[in-house]
């Protein structure tokens, strides 16, 4: 059975007229260590598709498993808890903590479980080191570059060994050069990892380095 | 689009920001404004009370003997009077106690002010009752009613002093059966408003006041038809001046009845000037030599020999006069039997008369021996002494020497028909008069039957009341007494007639002991302080949001000063409205400090009489000063944005960069550093300093380490030095929230300063507290170790340490018993005005005590400082009231002087050993007094203690005592109370415990303390304020960041807890900063054992701090919670 299982997945917004129905019936599934970019228009429901397969909205109706758990059936503090242990996230903008050091941005996911133990700080330096950051890990977010922020919003995803890692636009904010060399790292981590990737993204040229693209078009996956 | 329009449409657009910052700087000026309209109301309601008590009275004559009524309309019909006043009251006033006997034990009131008066005293003012007192009849001011428990129709007995003319400290002054009491009936009860208020000295505290019909007070103290007051009316709604007063004491010609002295032709053709008073004081008797210098005046002392003596046969009771003889008539001569005229005496020779000398049978050349009692006693004990002469010659009693009028008027002596019937003053032994003495009291009366020379007269006789009995002059041809009479001009101030401008010195006095508003400003310092901190961290905040907008500016070409005008612009606008909108809360806060003074915090004024009073001043003051400060403050805010380069605030960065930082970083750690030494400095430098000074410098020293608390604070945040995440620890969320809060360590400084400065002053004030338990213990406590402190209304001239004092004062033999074991301390007391803190009036003549030399030599009490030198002195401060001080150029007497440093520095407003008083002495002299002393804290807060020898001097005509100390031993409290109050309750005998005295006193300062703690309460709710906002804007400023928590697997409570410690963390902080700070402030005055913390309501204080604290930071964990994951995460 593949580790994520996307069923009928609709997504409907109550307006003043008649419900916005952004996702119509989204299928798909991924195996371990595949990886998929999503390519569509603005506004035709990426991200929202993305966020409901990462927990953080629910679907109107549908479901998403990921290795055989159903997250919409948990409640808050477990969803919290299966986010934690199975899903890393990488958002356009990096959303680091500006007082922390790339280091200590790596390690936030392994606080939500209490301490960090001396493991996890030893896998977010490797993270760090594999990122290219070896010599930055006690630089603050305002001393590093775009791409290195990047870089390390990508180390702080993968701490915690997610099942499934996924990526809105994490491309988004970079220059050419740099985006091309975020994705190759992105990619070559995966693999390493041998993590489920899905990358939500306008850029033909990140989606061509993946596997599988599908594309987002009225509501439905294809 | 101007500029203007652009700060218009900014102040619009961030109407939420500029509405919280003008909050913000409302709540600083109305801080300001309402310190400054409690002090307006304090001296306003001060001004109104004195105003409305005195209502036209002026001026007051009170003198110390009884003046013929008519004084009052002779003053009132002088040239220009009408000029300045409506018209002059006659009127008795006299302390006295009032006694509501039952039949279920007497409630009685001491220290009640008794005014005889008719219905002319009524229309002085208001408040007076409908009708006046009738005889029989006496109208009582609600206080005393409710003091006795009195009602209309109740009989009261009404008790005075016998206001004899003749000194009771003289020997010959009466000193027992000195009270007079009249049953009255209560006819009206006046409120204690207008009249019904009546004080001669300013007091906000209620008086007890009684008005009885003049009749009624002149036959108690049988002077009939004699007043000793004369109240003068002022012209309706005008305020008195110097021009008026001075008008009126030139107004005042008592005649020489009302001084009681009379000048008479005598039969013998000689002129005499006598006095009522026995004695001619030494003002008197330089008028009538003045007035009859070319008449040859000759001064006589007559006075009473208990026995004239040779070998062993003796004359009982005789008077014997000094004077200097004079050969030529009428003043001369004294002859012999034989027509010889006896020469001038020498200081050891006396003349008998023959009667005498054949009684003894004694012939020239014989010694002589006298014996009489000592011109001065002291607590009533005449103690007899003796003389010896040489007999010089035998005068016939014939011309001079027969005159009976060498000899005083003695009321109950020379007025008697025989000597059986004498009822004098002094110890009489009827037993010893003969027949043969009584025979010459038939033929001869008072005349003497010795005389000496005046030098030896005066010698063994003279005193404080004077040397003087008679003045004696040969009387011009064609005198008679009416022109002698003409030629004496007194001057009324050196006989005790000056009148008093009541009425002006009371409305300088109503600016009141301590300048109210610059109290609540010093005390209200920290809120503002506070207040400022809000207006920054919120404008802070505002232009935090605008650093994006900010940076557009200055990309397009504006110069930073001209940005910093923009935002300077709209914070004008902003800071104008708070201001003026504080001024209105300033009047709302001072309605609600004077609301709290007249309930909560009464102990602090005594007497609820405060009104709301706002001068213009007061309100333009708040009003510039807040808005000044305030501006400042946010410019300085704003001039903050010109170290932030333009692309790091188009980047939305509102914080200078990291290098900037390192260098401020080093700053405030030198800054700190300095401010510790400088605390140090202070500290050790406090050491030597005195009471307030000290605990003053404590506080500045604690107030540094404060802010240098905060400087390290926000150094460490400053600099990231705070707890890592990158290792295996303990407590991640903690440290998370920590570095958080090391996010913006200026906006977390501002907030842990908030709740700091607020936590320093709650805990600073709670160890200034005083107990009166704890400083009532010991003889080098406050109380001396003397457990009971009396008070009476009229003097005790018994030593009430003597079995013979107590009977004389007929104490029970159950209350003899209890006395016998106690020691007590007399003091004699000069009436004055209460300088202790009870009293809000500033005092212009306190009250002086004479401290008797058996206290000197006890010792005793706690000293916040002396001008002591040698060993002696600094084990026994007291000795120093002993040394003679040097007199001023002028001449004017320097007086040492001991006083409570409390009454020093906030009544009189002298803080150093050294400094000096001037008070008027009896005679109307100016004396300095100068401060050898100051006592802490201590039963005698409000006098001025100068040595007893001293004080009479300065007051001669002070007998008795009506101060007393009482060693208790180890007697119970109560009974010894019981007994004095009991066996001394007719002399308005009024024991207290030295700790309920202290309570008394303490209770001001504990109830100011309270007042500025609860103004440190709303230093914290700003404080609360302060820190609930910064959470609640961090909250919303990193909704991304904690979007991306939750996304990363934070649960909502994980969340929500890592909130709240941040919270915690800002609050737990400024607490603990401020209590360090404080107890540095403190830790001397605790160590010492001046501090009585109130550990558990001081701990209750602060858990409420940290329970509003975490309750305020519930906000922003609501706000945390509250927050959509997607829109934060989709926003950024």
């Amino acid at each position: 059975m593949p580790e994520l299982v996307v069923t009928a997945v609709k997504k409907e917004y109550p307006t003043r007229s008649q419900p916005l129905c952004v996702l119509r019936g989204v299928d798909c599934t991924l195996e371990e260590g595949e990886n998929l970019a999503i390519l569509g228009p603005s506004g035709c429901g990426k991200s929202t598709l993305l966020h409901i397969i990462g927990t953080l909205d629910v679907p109107t109706s549908g479901s998403v498993t990921l290795t055989g758990e159903n997250p919409f059936a948990l409640d808050e503090p477990r969803l919290a808890a299966f986010r934690n242990h199975k899903i890393g996230f990488i958002f356009q903008d990096h959303h680091l903590l500006p007082q922390c050091s790339a280091l200590e941005n790596t390690l936030i996911p392994t606080l939500a479980d209490g301490k960090p133990a001396g493991a996890a700080v030893e896998r977010a330096r490797m993270l760090l080191e594999r990122v290219g950051l070896a010599e930055r890990l006690d630089h603050l977010p305002a001393e590093l570059s775009g791409g290195e922020r990047q870089r390390v919003a990508i180390a702080r995803a993968l701490v915690n060994r997610p099942t499934l890692l996924l990526a809105d636009e994490p491309t988004g904010n970079l220059d050419r050069t740099t985006a091309a060399s975020v994705a190759a790292l992105l990619l070559e981590l995966q693999r390493l990892e041998r993590t489920m990737l899905i990358v939500v993204t306008h850029s033909l040229e990140l989606a061509g380095m993946l596997n599988r693209r599908m594309e987002l078009n009225d509501g439905r996956l294809a | 689009m101007s500029l203007l329009k652009l700060i218009s449409d900014g102040l619009r657009y961030h109407w939420r920001t500029n509405c919280a910052v003008a909050l913000a700087v409302m709540a600083t000026s109305a801080v300001l404004t309402g310190a400054l309209l409690v002090g307006d109301s304090m001296r306003g309601s001060l001004r109104h009370l004195l105003l409305d008590q005195l209502g036209q009275i002026d001026d007051v004559l009170v003198t110390d003997r009884f003046v013929r009524a008519e004084l009052a309309a002779e003053v009132s019909a002088a040239p220009h009077f009408d000029d300045h006043f409506s018209q002059a009251v006659p009127a008795i006033v006299v302390q006295g106690t009032i006694e509501n006997p039952r039949a279920t034990g007497s409630l009685r009131a001491g220290e009640v002010t008794i005014v005889g008066c008719d219905q002319r005293f009524w229309t002085l003012g208001s408040g007076g009752p409908q009708k006046s007192p009738g005889r029989g009849e006496v109208v009582l001011n609600q206080p005393l009613a409710d003091e006795i428990d009195a009602r209309l129709g109740d009989e009261v007995l009404v008790r005075v002093g016998s206001q004899s003319q003749i000194p009771p400290d003289s020997a010959l002054g009466r000193k027992t059966e000195t009270i007079r009491n009249r049953r009255l009936t209560v006819s009206a009860i006046v409120p204690a408003e207008g009249l019904g208020r009546f004080a001669l000295h300013p007091s906000q505290r209620l008086p007890l006041d009684a008005f009885v019909a003049t009749e009624t007070l002149q036959a108690a103290i049988e002077q009939p038809d004699k007043v000793n007051a004369i109240f003068v009316a002022g012209r309706k709604d005008t305020l008195p001046t110097l021009a008026g007063d001075e008008l009126l004491q030139d107004a005042l010609h008592p005649s020489l009845t009302d001084y009681g002295i009379d000048v008479a032709i005598h039969k013998l053709g000689y002129a005499q000037a006598t006095s009522n008073r026995m004695l001619i004081g030494p003002a008197a008797a330089q008028t009538i030599h003045r007035a009859f210098a070319a008449d040859h005046p000759q001064d006589v002392f007559t006075y009473l020999a208990n026995t004239i003596a040779f070998g062993d046969k003796q004359i009982p009771y005789s008077t014997i006069a000094a004077i200097d003889f004079r050969a030529e008539p009428p003043l001369g001569p004294i002859k012999t039997p034989e027509g010889d005229t006896i020469a001038a005496l020498a200081d050891d020779e006396i003349v008998l008369n023959t009667w005498a000398a054949e009684d003894l049978g004694a012939k020239p050349g014989d010694t002589i021996e006298i014996a009489y009692f000592e011109p001065e006693s002291t607590h009533g004990e005449v103690r007899e002494a003796k003389a010896t002469f040489r007999l010089k010659a035998i005068a016939a009693i014939e011309g001079l020497a027969a005159d009976p009028d060498l000899t005083p008027q003695m009321p109950g002596v020379s007025d008697q028909i025989s000597i059986g019937d004498w009822d004098p003053p002094f110890p009489f032994e009827a037993g010893r008069v003969r027949d043969k003495d009584e025979a010459y009291w038939d033929d001869h009366r008072t005349t003497p039957k010795a005389f000496v020379s005046l030098a030896a007269g005066r010698r063994l006789w003279s005193s404080r009341f004077g040397d003087t009995t008679a003045i004696r002059f040969a009387p011009p041809p064609g005198a008679t007494d009416a022109t002698l009479a003409a030629q004496l001009h007194f001057d009324p101030p050196a006989l005790g007639f000056q009148f008093m401008p009541i009425k002006r010195l009371g409305l300088a006095a109503a600016g009141g002991t301590t300048p109210f508003d610059g109290l609540f400003l010093g005390f209200s310092l920290f809120i503002m302080v506070s207040a400022l901190m809000l207006v920054s961290l919120l404008f802070r905040l505002g232009v935090d949001q605008r650093a994006a907008e900010i940076g557009i500016l200055r990309a397009v070409g504006f110069r930073s000063r001209k940005v910093t005008a923009v935002l300077a612009g709209e914070a004008l606008m902003v800071a104008a409205v708070g201001s003026l909108l504080g001024v209105i809360a300033g009047l709302g806060y001072a309605w609600l400090m004077l609301v709290g003074l007249s309930t909560w915090w009464l102990g602090a004024i005594s007497t609820p009489f405060l009104e709301l009073y706002a001068t213009p001043r007061s309100l333009v003051l708040g009003f510039t000063s807040a808005l000044v400060v305030s501006l400042l403050t946010i410019v300085w805010t704003v001039w903050r944005l010109n170290r932030i380069s333009v692309r790091g605030m188009l980047a939305g960065q509102a914080t200078p960069g990291r290098f900037a930082t390192r260098r401020r970083t080093l700053a405030s750690r030198t800054a700190a550093l300095v401010m510790l030494v400088a605390a140090v400095l202070i500290g050790l430098a406090a050491t030597r300093l005195q009471s307030m000074a000290q605990a003053g410098a404590f506080v500045g020293s604690g107030a540094l380490v404060l802010a240098a608390g905060l400087a390290i604070i926000w150094s460490r945040l400053g600099s990231g030095a705070t707890a890592t995440l990158a290792a295996a620890s303990h407590w991640p969320i903690a440290r998370l929230a920590l570095r958080n809060g090391a996010r913006n360590p200026s906006r977390s400084t501002l907030s842990i300063g908030l709740i700091a400065a607020a936590s320093f002053l709650i805990v600073a004030l709670s160890a200034f507290r005083l107990d009166p338990t704890a400083e009532s213990q010991g003889r080098a406590s406050g109380s001396g170790g003397f457990a009971i402190v009396a008070s009476s209304d009229q003097p005790i001239y018994q030593n009430l340490n003597t079995a013979q004092g107590r009977d004389d004062l007929a104490f029970s033999s159950r209350a003899d018993e209890v006395l016998a074991r106690c020691t007590t301390v007399a003091l004699r007391v000069e009436s004055g005005d209460d300088a202790s803190c009870l009293n809000l009036y500033q005092p212009t003549q306190p009250r002086v005590l004479g401290v008797p030399h058996s206290l000197i030599e006890r010792g005793g009490f706690a000293w916040a400082g002396t001008a002591a030198t040698t060993s002696e002195e600094k084990a026994n401060p007291w000795l120093l009231l002993d040394q003679s001080l040097p007199a001023e150029p002028d001449g004017t007497p320097v007086v040492p002087a001991i006083v409570d440093f409390n009454t020093a520095q906030y009544s009189l407003h002298k803080g150093a050993i050294g400094d000096r008083v001037t008070i008027t002495d009896g005679l109307g002299r100016t004396v300095q007094l100068q401060f050898v002393g100051f006592l802490q804290n201590s039963i005698f807060q409000g006098e001025l203690l100068i040595g007893e020898q001293v004080f009479l001097k300065l007051y001669p005509e002070v007998s008795g005592y009506r101060f007393f100390l009482v060693d208790t031993a180890d007697e119970p409290l109560t009974q010894v109370q019981q007994a004095l109050e009991t066996s001394l309750g007719d002399f308005g005998f009024d024991a207290q415990s030295s700790a309920a005295r202290l309570a008394a006193f303490f209770a001001v300062q504990n109830t100011y303390l309270s007042t500025f703690q609860s103004l440190g309460g709303l230093g914290l709710l700003l404080g609360t304020f302060g820190l609930a906002t910064v959470q609640l804007r961090s909250v919303l400023e990193r909704r991304g960041e904690l979007a991306l928590l939750r996304a990363a697997g934070f649960r909502r409570s994980l969340l929500a807890r890592l909130v709240m410690i941040e919270n915690s963390l800002l609050l737990l902080a400024g607490l603990a900063v401020g209590v360090f700070a404080a107890l540095v402030a403190v830790l001397p005055h605790w160590l010492s054992g001046g501090a009585s913390v109130p550990w558990l309501s001081l701990a209750a204080t602060l858990s409420t701090v940290l329970v509003v604290g975490l309750l305020a930071g519930l906000f922003a964990v609501r706000a945390t919670l509250r927050a959509e994951l997607l829109p934060a995460l989709r926003e950024e």
